[in-house]
């Protein structure tokens, strides 16, 4: 929050007046249907867990050791390779 | 609006990697989720090391959040993180005045699983500063049955949107203890969402069931579908969550108050679905992400990260209503357009039910035109016309009704006929959904628009109404009934049977055969020009010309006829003359003004002019090798002052001139009136006068002569004397031989 004196402005009240509305407000009804997910594709070794299978996808670089984040922007997506401890980076083609 | 994502990101490929097991500054120990800074850099929820690590995108250390603990911004085993943009606006006063200026605040908040607590973090001048911690419920309605469900107990994941914090809370094994229509009791294993209001954290509204579950079944979403919530993001105000329990293994989508508006993974609610590595199948998902329509979700049991399209199903604009009223034979046409909001391209497509004399066409992918003619019978009919517009992922769908009303009753005269199939519509560039331009196969009984193109089978017939042009393909009848106050022109392509016009016609094109224009006798023809093919007639008062290149005028009717290479010729029909006719008004009549012919003959053609016929000219053309070629008048009638469609008698007109560039044979030239069935007897005229007119002038060419013909005229020519002629050749002048 911002406080106190920045060199000879002087803050002499400070409103809170709530959150940004940088996301759309929650139950208002958007254009379009946006609920209709596609399936596009994949990326790891797709070597699924079964109850006899050991909980391990590899730790190589086409290969996720069960992988509980994702990050993603316009250039690159980030794994969040979990039980390989790592952060793996992908790129787009 | 979401703008499309770039079209070649549809595969992932590995750019490297950094971390490993351990407590440093690079290290990790079972990671689970992360986030962006408001720099763009990377806040990575270190699980096991009980902190948020800062890392740029390269995987530079930068810094750190938390740390081991349940005091004051420690965390305990965080699992989730989620990200607020606060706009704080303050009152400065700088000099004496005062300004009110906006300051952007970045917050993050952390489920922070192992101390029971979401805690909020900002990032000021110093860093990233702890800003409050929630653990206990505030305000939790007090149902007297509740057992510490005031109490939040392990937070998995926690994002703001809007002015509401929703989090994932999944620490309970058992939820016997919850209560009401959305706290289900007995409810086994399922988790529980919690809404709070971000501004001071206090309760609004918790479940475990659907919302939708508390007044109907919506399509099997029922029971303990919150069953190992785990990653949760805001998708245009929606949550998008995973269930990762063996049971679920799909994604759900919810509005801001719990009700489910979809899914996406093919795993069966409710059923016992085994972890697949099959395309779109999930085993085990937990978090998920999202750039722009595209969705990236941690497949965790299948060890791969899978993409999804959030595809926005386009969405009809246009037409603005569903319900169109339109009478038999009249046009409709409007614009048929849909919107996609992450600017996929569409198609259309538009079924009319019964099939009916309508076609919808896709212009391009911008939009779609419709248009339809009922034909006579429709009135009363209500036709179903199902639009689609697909986007290449789904498709939305439109239902229109065109209810037909009767014809108009001042609706002029049609040509009867069925209504046939169009082929191609065109549209005025302006693009207000005029048809300016219709090509069909069959019949057609009325058209409104500007130019109609016509092509098809032999018995077509059509009726044009106002159409400036009309255009017809084939061995066509084209009937243009144009009764505007416009001039219009036709033009065909191949044949055309047979032109009528009510009105002026600027000009008949046809490349290839015209068999008759006929046109009312007070009407005017511009012009006909025929282009390689014949001519076979035409009737007008006027025709100012009549061109034919490389084929052949048949039957014109005109006052002036000229052929570049081609013939006037009779012998289209066997048996019958051609002719050149031209009508009057008045008891004098109309007169030829020129029948020319240049590199062509005239032969068994009949040029007849009810006043005079002032010239008729035949110049020698050459053919591709230059030889001289045509200039002759064979077994043809030049006659003045004659109309066959009376048995009157009739006055004689004149003859100006009959100029052949080669000889005359076998024809006629003749000023002379016909005396009528009754001739001349009891009445008036004198029958002297009255029979003959003159002949101005024959001439041939210097190789030429005339042969075989009849000469009949009131007065010598000049040049009688000097006229070479055969012994066949007749001369009259003033009923004497000559």
């Amino acid at each position: 929050m911002l406080t106190g004196t920045e060199g000879s402005i002087t803050v002499k009240n400070m409103t809170w007046v709530g959150v940004a509305l940088l996301v759309p407000l929650c139950g208002v009804a958007k254009e379009g249907d946006w609920t209709n997910f596609m399936y596009i594709t994949c990326y790891g070794t797709s070597l699924y867990w079964t109850a006899t299978d050991a909980f391990d996808g590899g730790a190589g670089s086409n290969a996720f050791n069960h992988a509980q984040g994702v990050l993603c922007i316009e250039s690159n997506v980030f794994v969040i390779d979990t039980v390989n401890d790592r952060v793996v980076k992908l790129g787009y083609q | 609006m979401l703008t499309p994502e770039p079209s070649n990101i549809w595969q992932l490929y590995y750019v490297g990697e950094w971390g490993g097991t351990g407590s440093g500054t690079k290290q990790f120990r079972f990671p689970t989720d992360a986030s962006f800074g408001p720099a763009g850099e990377l806040l990575i929820v270190d699980c096991s090391n009980s902190c948020i690590k800062i890392m740029d995108r390269q995987g530079s250390y930068l810094g750190m959040i938390g740390g081991l603990g349940s005091g004051a911004g420690q965390l305990r085993y965080p699992t989730g993180i989620g990200t607020v943009a606060l706009t704080n606006v303050v009152e400065v006063v700088s000099n004496g005045f005062t300004n009110v200026v906006t300051e952007v605040e970045f917050n993050v908040l952390v489920a922070d699983y192992g101390n029971n607590r979401v805690v909020e973090y900002t990032q000021g001048t110093g860093g990233w500063e702890f800003v409050r911690a929630v653990s206990n419920i505030v305000n939790y309605p007090a149902d007297g049955l509740a057992k510490k469900l005031n109490e939040i107990w392990g937070p998995y994941d926690v994002i703001v949107i809007g002015s509401n914090v929703y989090i994932t809370e999944v620490g309970r094994s058992s939820s016997s203890d919850y209560i009401n229509a959305r706290r289900l009791k007995g409810a086994n294993g399922c988790n529980r969402f919690i809404m709070l209001a971000y501004s001071n954290l206090w309760y609004k509204d918790d479940w475990n069931i659907p919302q939708d579950a508390q007044t109907n079944d919506v399509g099997g979403f029922t029971g303990n579908v919150y069953r190992g919530i785990r990653g949760l993001i805001d998708f245009e105000g929606f949550l998008l969550f995973a269930c990762a329990h063996s049971s679920q293994n799909q994604y759900l989508i919810t509005d801001g108050n719990g009700f489910i508006v979809g899914k996406f993974g093919t795993a069966v609610i409710g059923g016992a679905v085994a972890p697949s590595a099959v395309e779109g199948q999930f085993a085990y998902p937990y978090n998920l992400a999202r750039y722009k329509s595209l969705v990236f979700c941690a497949d965790s049991g299948n060890n791969r990260v899978q993409m999804w399209k959030a595809n926005a199903l386009p969405v009809f604009d246009y037409p603005k209503t569903n319900w169109f009223a339109v009478r038999e034979l009249q046009v409709l046409s409007f614009t048929v357009h849909a919107k996609d909001d992450d600017g996929d391209t569409i198609t259309y497509t538009g079924a009319l039910t019964p099939a009916g004399d309508g076609k919808n066409w896709g212009v391009n992918s911008d939009y779609m035109k419709f248009s339809m003619i009922p034909k006579r019978g429709d009135a009363g009919t209500d036709f179903a016309l199902v639009l689609t517009a697909s986007d290449g992922f789904g498709s939305a769908r439109m239902n229109v009704t065109i209810h037909v009303n009767p014809v108009n009753p001042n609706h002029p005269k049609l040509v009867a006929g069925k209504p046939g199939l169009y082929e191609d519509w065109v549209f005025d560039p302006a693009d207000d959904g005029d048809l300016i331009a219709l090509k069909f196969k069959g019949t057609i009984n009325h058209w409104d628009g500007s130019v109609l193109e016509i092509s098809g089978a032999p018995t077509l017939a059509v009726s044009a109404k106002r159409a400036k042009t009309l255009k017809g393909t084939g061995y066509d009848t084209l009937y243009g009934e144009i009764d505007s106050t416009n001039e219009y022109a036709l033009n065909a392509v191949a044949q055309l049977d047979e032109v009528r016009s009510q009105e002026a016609l600027t000009s008949v094109k046809v490349r290839g055969s015209l068999g008759r224009v006929v046109l009312p006798r007070n009407v005017a023809l511009g012009s006909v020009s025929v282009y390689g093919g014949c001519v076979g007639g035409a009737d007008a008062m006027t025709i100012k010309k009549i061109s034919v290149v490389r084929g052949k005028l048949k039957n014109p009717v005109t006052k002036a006829v000229r052929t570049h290479g081609g013939d006037v010729s009779g012998q289209y029909y066997p048996g019958g003359h051609g002719q050149v006719r031209a009508f009057g008004v008045d008891a004098k009549g109309a007169s030829i003004a020129s029948v020319a012919c240049a590199g062509g003959n005239i032969s068994n053609a009949w040029i007849r002019g009810l006043g005079h016929i002032m010239k008729v000219a035949l110049k020698l053309g050459k053919d591709e090798n230059k030889v001289p070629m045509g200039g002759s008048l064979v077994r043809s009638m030049v006659r003045a002052g004659v109309q066959l469609e009376t048995s009157a008698p009739q006055a004689a007109g004149d003859v100006g001139s009959v100029k052949a560039a080669d000889s005359i044979v076998k024809s006629s030239i003749v000023a002379a009136a016909d005396p009528g069935v009754n001739g001349f007897e009891g009445t008036d005229a004198d029958p002297t006068e009255a029979y003959f007119g003159s002949i101005k002038k024959i001439a041939y060419g210097a190789e030429g002569r005339v042969v075989d013909s009849l000469i009949v005229s009131r007065e010598a020519m000049k040049n009688l004397g000097a006229l070479k002629r055969d012994t066949n050749t007749v001369v009259i002048i003033n009923g004497k031989v000559k």
